[in-house]
């Protein structure tokens, strides 16, 4: 199975976000950075599935010189390459994300290399877009399904598993697809330390996308108002079961 | 005209999808614009009032059987479909999973323009729109112009739903090809969930534990207080990333989001990705052994110590109470 997984170079956040002063990005100054969780995933699959049917997957990402921290990540689980959609770190919007990526795949078929799977994370942890692997999927008119917690794959056709409210969805397709999937998938592995070496040596196809362009333009990032500004300690240890008793009384969580 | 896209279940139309036509309403007021919806599937004649409540003239409907439960593709042609029949410039749908998804499919068709979970959009030359980018600890304020349409989706908290008139609902039907590009990843089984077990969304009480509870076994202590409170069990992303629990237990941006009457979060620091998931408790109290964790300065009670030694003395009190759930 030949395998294509779309990931991001996103900040690293903890605690607390702040903002640059031109409020136009995160400050990212004491930030590492990463790919996100529903990504992770996604690599996490692209591995497994051609561990069980063989092919090989390769990594994909739109940024700079800077994003080969992320695709060798994906190589060290197992990626056996990487493309680097270079534009110089610009934050591009979903559709000229999406067009990138879709004629590389678009070039892939044309040298006989099309992916039987595209995979995206559901949505990205910063911008959260929600909708630049469903863009993809329509300008390659492949079928697709979002949300994916689980994949089964059996002679051509694909089963995704995929929750909505208490229930589960199962969609049949036939490949090629594209899937969006979200975090619990799997439970991704670490990297080893031979993966780690072995991903430094493994293959960057590097491209230089053009930009499509995107009708919304970005005026300001702002924070928004903490409505939760902290209250009462009650105290230190086990001495202050008392008192938390006397919150849950309060809140008629227990009775009085 | 704008157009929401609204999702109809069990008569009812859902209330993420009330979320996006209340804002509908208000920018159809502040231009002089007509309202108009579209939904698939059956509406009954209460949704149908309920939509007249908001001011909605039109209720566009494609009720193809082939379309249900779930055919994305289909839905998003139906959009399309509406977005023709009335002229609409602006559509608007719940941040729902299946309202988001059947909006970047349909404005990836016109290529048009699609912004996920907006809480408020402006007309005056375009559009000025504010949307929550890392599940909500920044807001964007962007603008978006020269587009024949533009699609959005509301997020569901951040809106009033106010019932500004009545109006008679007229119903058109939606007449479209269905074929293979309409159902080739249509959802072709639904599993019903077995057990009747309180899911974490809807506990009235959820425990949470973190990395600071240590161990799989150490979750022991906060199992058996969740017994006497009548509570769920949460976990943090790090105790799912070490395999201690399911990912269905995870709180958090990419896990479940709750909104509990009493979230107690023992070993948590507090991360935003964590924080996206529980701000909605109505009351958070902290148990962590760092007083100089985030969740320590946003939490309504904190209690600085070991959790392994403050619910052990917790639990012995309340059964010594007599407390159960």
């Amino acid at each position: 199975m030949r395998v294509l997984v779309c990931v991001k170079r996103v900040p690293q956040a903890g605690g607390k976000l702040t903002l640059t002063d031109d409020k136009l990005a995160i400050d990212t100054k004491f930030l590492g950075f990463t790919i996100g969780p529903h990504e992770e995933c996604a690599v996490e699959e692209a591995v497994r599935l051609v561990e069980k049917f063989g092919g090989s997957a390769t990594v994909l990402t739109l940024g700079h010189a800077d994003s080969v921290e992320q695709l060798q990540f994906a190589m060290s689980l197992g990626v056996a390459d990487a493309i680097l959609l270079d534009n110089g770190g610009a934050e591009w919007g979903p559709i000229s994300t999406a067009n990138a990526i879709a004629k590389v795949v678009e070039e892939m078929r044309s040298k006989g290399d099309a992916p039987d799977l595209i995979l995206f994370g559901n949505e990205a942890p910063d911008s959260g877009d929600f909708q630049v692997g469903i863009r993809v999927a329509n300008a390659l008119d492949l079928p697709l399904v979002t949300g994916v917690k689980g994949v089964e794959v059996l002679d051509g056709e694909l089963v995704a598993r995929r929750e909505s409210g208490a229930a589960i969805e199962l969609t049949k397709v036939t490949l090629p697809a594209v899937l969006t999937v979200k975090e619990g998938l799997n439970l991704p592995r670490y990297p080893s330390l031979p993966g780690r070496l072995k991903a430094k040596s493994k293959p960057i196809n590097k491209v230089s996308p053009q930009e499509k362009g995107d009708p919304s333009k970005l005026v300001q990032l702002r924070l928004p108002v903490e409505e939760r500004t902290g209250g009462v300690l009650l105290g230190e240890g086990p001495d202050a079961v008392g008192k938390i008793i006397e919150v849950l009384k309060e809140l008629g969580v227990v009775a009085r | 005209m704008i157009l929401c896209l609204v999702e109809i279940s069990d008569d009812k139309v859902a209330d993420a999808s009330l979320t996006a036509v209340s804002l509908g309403a208000k920018l159809a007021g502040e231009n002089s614009d007509s309202l108009a919806c579209v939904a698939v599937g059956e509406v009954s004649d209460s949704a149908r009032k309920e939509l007249g409540s908001y001011g909605v003239s039109t209720l566009y409907l494609a009720s193809d059987s082939r379309l249900s439960p779930f055919a994305p593709a289909g839905w998003a042609k139906a959009v399309l479909a509406a977005v023709d029949s009335s002229g609409a410039k602006v559509v608007l749908g719940g941040s729902t999973d299946r309202s988001t998804e059947v909006l970047a499919r349909a404005s990836a068709k016109l290529d048009a323009a699609f912004m996920a979970n907006c809480i408020d959009i402006k007309t005056a030359g375009g559009y000025q729109v504010s949307r929550l980018r890392w599940a909500g600890s920044v807001i964007e304020d962007a603008v978006v112009s020269d587009v024949p349409v533009a699609m959005f989706s509301v997020v569901q908290s951040e809106l009033a739903t106010p019932m500004v008139k009545e109006t008679e609902v007229q119903l058109e039907t939606l007449t479209f090809d269905i074929g293979d590009s309409e159902l080739r990843d249509a959802v072709t089984e639904v599993l019903l969930p077995t057990g009747d077990g309180v899911s974490l969304s809807d506990s009235r009480i959820v425990i949470g534990g973190g990395r600071g509870v240590g161990s799989p076994e150490g979750f022991k202590v906060l199992d058996e207080l969740a017994g006497i409170l009548g509570a769920s069990v949460g976990v943090s992303r790090v105790v799912t990333g070490l395999g201690w629990r399911p990912h269905k237990d995870q709180i958090g941006q990419t896990g479940t989001k709750i909104a509990p009457e009493l979230y107690i979060a023992c070993g948590i620091s507090g991360a935003i990705q964590h924080m996206a998931g529980c701000r909605s408790a109505k009351c958070i109290l902290a148990i962590n052994q760092d007083r100089d964790a985030p969740i320590m300065s946003l939490a309504d009670y904190a209690v600085v110590g070991d959790l392994h030694k403050i619910l052990p003395k917790l639990i012995e009190e309340l059964n010594a109470a007599g407390v159960k759930s």
